[in-house]
């Protein structure tokens, strides 16, 4: 039982950094239409950001600014320099996602090359465990839970009660019926990209806090995850991913209480697989299907 | 130097039938399927498993079967698994995903046998993998250790020639011919009678006999086989060289695999060191392959060899090449009374 209780607590913090990664990745397919394959090393440009800086701060705070600042720059320059180009021509979106694969190895790779292969220690002390009801927490794993559920509370509030929101939920309603109210689509997709720029960056920071290293393919590992979360919760659903990552979250961690943690990763592919098959709307339907 | 250069052109000749592999699945069928290293890995285990002799009980060292069987034994046993794992997730992932999605439960697929393969040690012996492949036929014939190197590019060669022939006949099939209708216009091709799923399914089987044929000449040129010589990631690798070669072009898919992994990493080799630590010049080299597949995208959706209109062979078109500047999906209705 007490096992149980750890896996429930490590649940709670992979659920939390999954939720803010899934939630971007929902976020950028809502107005783009396209799975974002270079996602992962969005937050692999994130963690390795907040290493850096890290290293040459020792703050702890500086390190979560360098990692959005880095997620925010890389967003911005993936639109304007790589997606756009190819938009103008409307180009298919089966095109643009081996567009996405192109960059991730651009990118996996240029982090390969600046920081080498070897796996680097993000230093950062994750304090003293405490119990809370039953849960062992560090300090670190406690304002992780908190600062995820705060800030999923905050894209709530941005999506629903600003004028920004109302007008990133139109374009992923419907492109044309928003450039015909008079919201300019094409902006609110350079803003969406910045958004999710932030939060990828973000969540490769909270990833490299919760696995304390950091090597050039840890975004790739953690993209089929996302991935997972993303299509149980209902792909380009805000709401449904923070569902689908909690479920996957916890399932992945408790799950490694009875198997070899080496296949934790297996559970949280064997849920992708099972939900396409089985119940490809996600939890929260959407009305773009995975399957016919 | 000209040994060098013999290792390297077997090298060639395998990572083109590998890139034919990927052809068969994304070219002809529009599979868009990122897990296809899972195959050649499967062919290079199953043959040394069927090739090499029980394990060893003095070492430390499980694997399966061990049944001391023949180079021809390896590659057809390879073959059937390769063929039968594809049937397997082809049948699962096929049924009702639609392109996006079938990508990302491929890469699953394959990182879960990856995982498995990995830490399963009684199936391929873990992390440490197979070794002591013998080279094949190294008993029966008596040549120099230079002869020999001659011997296997020639078998390497043969097998890449074999191999087009094979992939290209099927192109030019009814079954090819359909395969390209439902890649192109599924609803039309089901109107015609035609069953997207098995026709994708095919394809997809096909595509995987293919990449366990040419695991299993990678695994005789390298001699050994282990999850550090392989990754889920190469299959982008591939990609990259399908797209530039182009797609849909069986001489497409065999010149972007010789110019894109095999010319261009040995001429960068030549270069001055660059970078400061040893992974610098593999990183550039796969920065480039991303690189290229972006500007193919854009500049040259159709590759460098374009996919014919026709059902007739590349040189049988009376020297007129179709140099359709049209990317793949975007391609028209298909010609028929241009291959009279």
């Amino acid at each position: 039982m007490h096992a149980l209780w750890l896996g429930l607590g490590f649940g709670l913090v992979t659920a939390s950094v999954l939720a803010i990664s899934t939630v971007a990745l929902s976020l950028q397919f809502s107005v783009t239409n396209f799975p974002n394959f270079a996602h992962g090393e969005m937050m692999t440009i994130g963690a390795y950001a907040s290493y850096s800086t890290y290293q040459a701060t020792h703050n702890v705070f500086f390190a979560l600014g360098g990692a959005v600042l880095a997620g925010v720059i890389t967003g911005f320059l993936i639109n304007r320099l790589v997606i756009s180009p190819f938009r103008r021509r409307n180009t298919a979106g089966l095109t643009l996602f081996v567009l996405t694969i192109g960059l991730a190895l651009i990118l996996q790779n240029g982090v390969l090359w600046i920081y080498s292969g070897n796996a680097q220690r993000l230093a950062i002390d994750p304090g003293q465990p405490h119990h809370v009801g039953g849960l062992l927490l560090t300090t670190q794993e406690m304002a992780i839970i908190v600062g995820a559920v705060l800030l999923l509370f905050g894209i709530h509030l941005l999506l629903r009660h600003t004028s920004f929101g109302r007008a990133q939920r139109a374009v992923a309603e419907s492109p044309t019926l928003a450039e015909a109210s008079g919201v300019n689509s094409g902006r609110i997709i350079d803003q969406t990209w910045l958004l999710t720029g932030g939060l990828t960056g973000l969540a490769g920071f909270v990833l490299a806090l919760t696995t304390g290293s950091l090597t050039p393919g840890m975004g790739f590992s953690f993209l089929l995850v996302v991935f997972a979360a993303a299509i149980l919760g209902g792909i380009g659903q805000p709401y449904g991913s923070m569902a689908g990552a909690l479920v996957v979250g916890l399932a992945m961690e408790m799950g490694a209480v009875y198997i070899p943690s080496d296949y934790k990763l297996v559970v949280a592919f064997m849920i992708l697989i099972v939900a396409l098959l089985f119940r490809p709307q996600g939890l929260v339907p959407s009305k773009r299907l995975a399957a016919a | 130097m000209l040994q060098y250069l013999v290792s390297v052109c077997s090298l060639g000749a395998i990572t083109a039938i590998l890139v034919l592999g990927v052809n068969v699945r994304w070219g002809l069928a529009g599979e868009l399927d990122l897990g296809f290293y899972l195959f050649p890995a499967v062919g290079a285990y199953i043959f040394g498993v069927v090739t090499l002799p029980k394990a060893s009980t003095q070492v430390d060292v499980t694997y399966i079967l061990g049944w001391h069987q023949s180079f021809f034994a390896g590659l057809l046993a390879a073959a059937v698994v390769g063929g039968l794992l594809s049937v397997v997730i082809g049948a699962v992932a096929l049924r009702r995903l639609r392109a996006n999605y079938f990508a990302i439960v491929t890469v699953a697929c394959t990182i879960i046998g990856y995982t498995f393969i990995s830490q399963y040690r009684p199936l391929f012996n873990g992390y440490n993998g197979i070794y002591g492949i013998a080279p094949p036929f190294g008993d029966s014939i008596k040549l120099g250790p230079e002869g020999y190197a001659n011997f296997f590019l020639g078998i390497c060669l043969f097998a890449m020639v074999a191999v087009f022939f094979v992939v290209e006949l099927i192109r030019r099939s009814p079954f090819g011919r359909a395969a390209k209708a439902v890649r192109e216009d599924e609803v039309a091709a089901l109107a015609f009678g035609r069953n997207p799923y098995i026709l994708r399914l095919k394809a997809y089987v096909i595509g995987g006999v293919v990449g366990a044929i040419g695991g299993a000449l990678l695994v005789n040129y390298v001699l050994a086989f282990s999850p550090n010589a392989w990754s889920p990631l190469e299959t982008f690798l591939l990609y990259g060289a399908l797209l530039v070669g182009g797609t849909a072009n069986n001489l497409g898919a065999i010149v972007g695999g010789w110019l894109v992994l095999i010319i261009f990493p040995q001429l960068s080799l030549l270069l001055p060191p660059i970078g400061g630590n040893p992974d610098a010049l593999p990183a550039i080299q796969n920065m480039v392959i991303g690189l290229l597949i972006i500007l193919t995208l854009y500049f040259r959706a159709a590759g460098l060899i374009p996919e014919l209109q026709t059902m007739q062979g590349q040189f049988r078109t009376k020297g007129q090449w179709n140099w359709s500047r049209k990317g793949h999906g975007q391609v028209g209705v298909v010609d028929a009374s241009a291959s009279v």
